[in-house]
């Protein structure tokens, strides 16, 4: 053997040294040779050599006569009578089969017949192989599919097909394509990699139907399996799923859908069930007050909240349904503990400064306008603007008036009543000349009938009559207006020019008891003043018997007393002023 | 032990106490009978080939060692003492010269050889050529007989699939994938 071997590897055809072997059999069929070689393979170096376009059966290789005679009665033994003894050569390249020599050549295999058992005409699977090898080697993944594709069509069971027609589908960007071809071949060969290619891809491509027919066949993080079931609407699986997982946001997911589907007690039992398990959570605690809010139970769902506000007081969402809740129903003080918490923590948002803004504005107005700049700093809305400019000013704060205006002095410029406010703080302040100063040109550059009322009053007040003349002739198309009329009347009155402030108040919609008695005094009908003035003080004294809390009008309590001073005693008025 | 054997064992013993060149030869002659390479080996450079049944196992030997052109030197001193035996060694020849990178060489003989010849001798011989031409590198001159073997062989799958195998082996994928499209083409 070994020296059949030495003679392979060397190529002794050139040398053609001459042996001895058995010749079992001749045939010009190579099966009918291969045949009889499957027979006698197991004898030494048993061999097809196809010599002049015959196929010998041979066996051994000796160079000694008597060793091939002792093989041949052997051969014999095993009644294949017809062998005999022959000289032979040494020939690699006769060889067609053998026991010891590995064919190589696959042109010999094919001529003999044993290597292609494909009948011609018939697809080779091996060279479609190579050819998508080739090609996809040389990036033509066109040409590649099409090959792909035909072999498809010849080997449609074939797992190795359809998988590799998926992964170029998938190279070529047609993962639509890739997901069918993969599903194709997981059917024809499930496996576990595959499975995940699959739910991976059908997950990228939204195709939650597919996704979740491979939910069972990969593992699956809980997050990603419920994101399939609510991707598909598949509510049933999910919970039923959501149900044997048990996991904390699990049951907060379960209590979210069986609230969502109505189903109320399932939904507090899961919650039950997860704070048992987990303990109690913002999610959970918010969760349930939802629950009962829905069914009306509106302070059991805000005892609920305010129970554990110490556990999640540093919860944005848990702070803000509890600030929404109590203020609803009108627990202020739970909804600004609340909203100050947001605050602290940074979160608040505008209905929180809102609410803080009116909890303070009267109690400690300082912070109501730091909270209230704060949000306009933060939200921009002009209402947190105003508030803080009157917040100031309803406090006699006009320092601060001055100080925001002066900070925002275009947004405060663009109100007339921000500007008045900012006006009046200008004027207690002692900076009147500054005061009118800036109205005069306030008016010029963006008249306001709001403006000129206040200036009008402003003056009126301070006994300017050489301006007040001159914005009464200057402003004098407006003294008919129905906002202003009332205020040129007063401006008339204070001018003692009675008939002009008579005609004017008789043109105003709005009245002024007090000072249509001054008017009518000032033309010289005192008695009718007197008359009128008592008339109108006793109706506001019957006014306030029936409501006392007139007195906390600003405006009922200047005509009020103005009309008391006459009418009044002393100690009565004195009482009244304390 | 048989006549290969004891020969072989008589002729080394004779090789080392003459260190003579035609005992050496006598050695590795009857290593070889006896199916004993690797002591043959042994013998390799120590005799200059005088009998005829020496130079091809020799001419292996020198090739299994990658001495190519001494194997080369061999098969023409071959050739030239046996001038009878000239055609029986043109495929060694050929393969030598392949071997040793002169392609066109080699090619003139791969001509000669496959001229007159049958299809499945041709076969052969065009794809022993194109793997040793692999073998010592020479991918450009196996890219340019690939190709042109392409189109004699459009029918036979077999060979198309040994061409498109040796196509991959050329290191450049852009040619394996021109010979598929050829071959698509041509199909």
């Amino acid at each position: 053997m070994k020296r059949l071997l030495l003679m392979a590897l060397f190529g002794f055809s050139f040398a053609q040294e001459t042996y001895y072997c058995v010749q079992l059999g001749s045939f010009i069929e190579a099966k009918n040779a291969q045949e009889l070689f499957l027979k006698v393979k197991d004898l030494p170096q048993a061999r097809v050599e196809k010599i002049e376009n015959l196929y010998k059966v041979l066996v051994g290789f000796y160079k000694n006569k008597a060793e091939a005679q002792r093989l041949l009665e052997e051969v014999k033994r095993r009644n294949f009578k017809d062998a005999f003894l022959r000289t032979c050569d040494y020939i690699p390249s006769r060889i067609i089969i053998s026991n010891f020599h590995e064919l190589k050549d696959l042109d010999q295999k094919e001529e003999f017949g044993i290597k292609d058992s494909t009948p011609k005409g018939k697809p080779d699977e091996e060279f479609y192989r190579l050819l998508v090898q080739a090609l996809l080697g040389g990036k033509k993944i066109d040409s590649a599919l099409k090959v792909i594709k035909e072999a498809l069509s010849y080997f449609p069971k074939s797992y190795y097909w359809w998988k590799l027609y998926g992964d170029v589908l998938l190279w070529n960007s047609q993962p639509q394509e890739a997901l069918e071809a993969y599903l194709k071949a997981y059917e024809l060969s499930p496996s576990k990699s595959l499975a995940e290619r699959i739910f991976n891809l059908a997950l990228s491509l939204s195709r939650f139907d597919v996704a979740q027919r491979f939910l069972d066949k990969v593992d699956v993080p809980p997050k990603v399996r419920i994101y399939v079931y609510e991707s598909t609407g598949d509510i049933e699986s999910l919970i039923n799923y959501l149900k044997k997982l048990k996991t904390k946001e699990g049951l907060i997911l379960l209590a979210q859908i069986q609230f969502s589907l109505g189903e109320k007690e399932e939904a507090l039992k899961a919650l039950e069930l997860h704070d048992e398990l987990y303990g109690k959570s913002a999610d959970s605690v918010l969760l349930r007050a939802n629950i009962l809010f829905s069914e009306k139970k509106y302070d059991e769902a805000l005892r609920v909240l305010k129970e554990n506000y110490e556990s999640f007081k540093d919860d944005t969402e848990f702070l803000r349904t509890l600030s929404d809740l109590a203020w609803m129903l009108g627990d202020y003080d739970t909804a600004w503990k609340s909203s100050e918490r947001l605050v602290e923590l940074g979160k608040g948002e505008d209905a929180d400064y809102e609410r803080l803004g009116y909890k303070y504005a009267i109690a400690n107005p300082k912070r109501a306008i730091e909270l209230s700049l704060e949000a306009y700093e933060k939200f921009k809305r002009r209402f947190f603007l105003e508030f803080s400019i009157f917040t100031a000013f309803n406090n006699s704060l006009w320092k601060e008036v001055v100080e925001i205006t002066e900070r925002y002095k275009d947004e405060v410029f663009k109100s007339p009543y921000t500007f008045i406010a900012y006006a009046t703080a200008l004027d207690k302040l002692g900076k009147t000349n500054y005061a009118i100063q800036l109205i005069e040109d306030y008016l010029t550059k963006n008249f306001s009938k709001e403006v000129l009322n206040f200036y009008i009053y402003l003056l009126a007040e301070k006994r300017d009559f050489k301006k007040l003349n001159k914005v009464v002739w200057d402003y004098r198309r407006y003294e008919k207006d129905k906002e202003l009329a009332l205020a040129f009347a007063y401006a008339y009155t204070v001018l003692q020019n009675g008939s002009r402030a008579l005609e004017i108040y008789n043109a105003s919609p709005k009245k002024d008891e007090v000072l249509y008695g001054d008017i009518l005094y000032l033309i010289g009908k005192e008695e009718e003043a007197r008359s009128h003035r008592l008339k109108t003080y006793r109706k506001l004294r019957e006014e306030l018997k029936d409501n006392p809390e007139l007195l906390k009008s600003p405006e009922f309590l200047r005509t009020y007393l103005s009309l008391g001073m006459e009418f009044m005693t002393p100690a009565e008025f004195e009482k009244l002023l304390q | 032990m048989n006549f290969p054997d004891l020969a072989y064992l008589a002729t080394k013993r004779l090789a080392n106490l003459t260190e003579s060149q035609r005992w050496y030869e006598e050695a590795f002659l009857y290593a070889i009978y006896s199916g004993n390479s690797m002591e043959a080996k042994k013998f390799v450079g120590k005799f200059k080939p005088t009998k005829k049944e020496t130079y091809i196992p020799l001419y292996h030997f020198l090739i299994e060692q990658h001495r190519y052109q001494e194997a080369l030197n061999l098969l023409q001193e071959y050739a030239i003492k046996y001038p009878e035996e000239r055609e029986k060694v043109k495929k060694e020849l050929m393969i030598t010269y392949f071997l040793l990178g002169r392609i066109k060489e080699g090619e003139e003989i791969l001509n000669e050889l496959i001229e007159g010849k049958g299809k499945e001798e041709k076969k052969k011989l065009i794809l022993t050529s194109i793997k040793k031409i692999i073998e010592v590198g020479a991918y450009e001159e196996a890219k340019r007989i690939i190709w042109n073997y392409l189109r004699f062989f459009e029918k036979d799958r077999e060979v198309l699939k040994e061409l498109l195998k040796l196509s991959l082996q050329t290191g450049d994928p852009h040619f394996a994938a021109e010979v598929a499209e050829e071959i698509i083409r041509r199909k």
